[in-house]
């Protein structure tokens, strides 16, 4: 099958069987819904720029696999030139979309699985490795989306696996058959889950022995007996409901989206299975994919910050503010934050080095800096977003009033909606829906849907800081320093 | 003559990559034809067309006859235009 198109992505979902919740209710045709298709749309622009010649270059590449041409996000990266493409084609991404894309969990799990299962079979003779280049190329020759699912629900955070009081806490082996497993449990805030045909199961955390049965690692359709999925509240999600919902939702075609994934006994065949009691491979799995998502921020949160700096430029030119100094100064300063995450992503894909299985895997040191740094700096874009936009961000009334044409019966005589365009008009030169519909587009990204994406998910995505900095002490090579040091202060011991 | 066109993936562009090939193409009007690049096959000319000075595609699949001219600043549309009618003319 040749590369597909956002129409046939759309059209593939259509076909799937999968069963999704939304307010206590199974939705039937969760493809049309206002509240899931905005983030619908976000994964078929990365299908649509595949075919785009002004795009191809990033968003395509050929696989090791077969030869054959494949969207990216299908590809083990080759070479540190793959790597870089990477986090150029995510900042592309975010730049089309500002809003997560959903697509990096699968390419980031491909390939910290592939590189994950050629050791495991070293040190075993099991054979995950051939399973799983089997099925990439399924997944190639299919241009599938596939959700890279890390998290579980992990109970009380004290125990491990095998200690909570509720097995299901964690994803686990709860039968064994000769043509498969049976596995139960749940993956949370898993973006994008929804419009993914398949999903890819991993540990969620390095194992000891005693939670064997919980080092698992397989893949699925999404609509596989036994799974169902329940659908993540946003921030302002429900202005997407509203009758002629747009300016008000602020980005009206694209979102992101997060769910709970339900495994209620689910068969996997055996050819499926990448990692089945294994338990040492566990944290190697973990400590990759996580590296590899952490460059991730690096390119999909910059394309973002792309779009909110330039956001932040427009309102100050509709205010009349563009020529003020600490106007100038802070667009400065979201733009040294925000190529300083470009930075980091584009630096830990430099130096990265090939694995053992011949994929190319990131520098761990700088990959855990990209996502600290990730933890921090949108935030503050976002404050300056909203220092220069003004209050208005947070104040001005619905787009129904603008529209409105009710009389307010006072001497002059002006309807609801002149008055409302009479007093948020800024620049004259400039509609007041042009001026309504950038302050809602603020409003989107710094506190309403698109925030879970660009602020909380930057937060806690991929890992939250405290992973980083773990990452860090380990990577950072203290006891070489101390030598630097030891040497040019003349210390002799 | 016909002429490749390869674009960059444009993960930032500093420029309208599309604006600058309708720049071109009006220059030429029907002295020169044009189409985007496929890989391996030969063309008289390529125009790459870059969004920075990065100019990162890897260029070696895209064999020609008379060689490759890179565009990627929309100030430098004229002097690649004059370029590439140098090497149209051999």
């Amino acid at each position: 099958m040749a590369l597909m198109t956002g129409s046939q992505y759309i059209e593939s979902l259509r076909k799937l069987g999968t069963k999704v919740y939304l307010f206590g209710e199974k939705i039937d045709n969760w493809v049309d819904h206002p509240m899931i298709r905005p983030s619908i749309n976000c994964v078929a622009i990365t299908y649509d720029l595949a075919h785009d010649p002004e795009h191809s270059d990033l968003m395509t590449a050929t696989s090791n696999l077969t030869g054959k041409k494949v969207n990216r996000f299908a590809h083990l990266h080759q070479s540190t030139e793959d790597l870089r493409n990477k986090v150029k084609m995510q900042r592309l991404l975010g730049q089309k979309t500002a809003s997560c894309f959903q697509r990096c969990v699968g390419m980031d799990a491909f390939n910290a699985v592939y590189s994950t299962t050629y050791e495991t079979d070293e040190k075993y003779g099991t054979q995950y490795h051939e399973n799983f280049k089997k099925y990439l190329a399924y997944v190639q020759e299919n241009d599938l989306t596939v959700d890279g699912a890390m998290t579980d629900p992990k109970g009380d955070r004290g125990l491990a696996p095998n200690k909570q009081t509720d097995p299901d806490l964690f994803m686990h082996i709860v039968e064994k058959r000769a043509d498969g497993i049976v596995v139960r449990g749940a993956k949370a805030h898993q973006t994008g889950s929804i419009n993914s045909h398949e999903h890819l199961i991993m540990p969620t955390i390095a194992m000891t022995e005693a939670d064997k049965d919980y080092a698992v690692s397989f893949a699925c359709p999404s609509d596989a007996e036994g799974l169902f999925m329940i659908y993540g509240r946003q921030s302002c999600d429900t202005r997407k409901m509203e009758d002629g919902a747009d300016i008000d939702v602020g980005n009206k075609q694209f979102g992101g989206q997060e769910a709970l994934v339900v495994f209620d006994n689910v068969f996997i065949p055996n050819d499926r299975i990448f990692l089945c009691g294994e338990w040492d491979f566990a944290g190697m799995l973990v400590e990759r994919f996580a590296g590899y998502h952490r460059q991730s921020y690096g390119g999909c949160k910059v394309g973002v910050g792309d779009a909110l700096i330039g956001a932040a430029a427009l309102i100050a030119d509709y205010n009349g503010a563009q020529k003020a100094s600490h106007v100038k100064d802070k667009l400065i300063e979201m733009t040294h934050l925000n190529e300083t995450l470009y930075c980091c992503g584009i630096a830990c894909s430099a130096e990265g080095y090939p694995t053992k299985a011949g994929n190319y895997q990131i520098d761990l040191l700088l990959a855990n800096v990209c996502k600290q740094n990730v933890t921090r700096f949108p935030y503050e874009i976002v404050r300056l977003a909203e220092d220069i936009a003004g209050g208005l961000v947070v104040t001005m009334p619905s787009a129904q009033d603008f529209r409105s044409k009710e009389k307010v019966p006072t001497g002059s005589g002006l309807t609801i909606g002149e008055w409302c365009n009479k007093f948020f008009q800024g620049v004259a030169s400039v509609p007041t829906e042009n001026r309504q519909r950038l302050m809602r587009f603020i409003e989107n990204l710094c506190l309403g849907s698109s925030a879970v994406g660009y602020r909380t998910e930057s937060m806690h995505g991929a890992g939250s800081p405290q992973a980083q900095r773990i990452m860090i002490a380990r990577q950072g090579n203290i006891e070489g320093k101390k030598a630097l040091a030891k040497k040019l202060a003349g210390i002799k011991d | 003559m016909l002429c490749g066109v390869k674009f960059c993936g444009g993960c930032n562009p500093r420029y309208e990559r599309g604006k600058a090939l309708a720049a071109v193409k009006e220059h030429f009007g029907e002295n020169l034809r044009f189409a985007y690049a496929e890989e391996g096959r030969r063309y008289d000319l390529l125009l790459y067309i870059a969004g920075c000075a990065n100019r990162c595609t890897a260029l070696g699949a895209y064999p020609t006859d008379r060689g490759i001219v890179s565009l990627w600043d929309e100030e430098s549309i004229r002097e690649v235009c004059a370029r590439m009618e140098e090497l149209l003319r051999g």
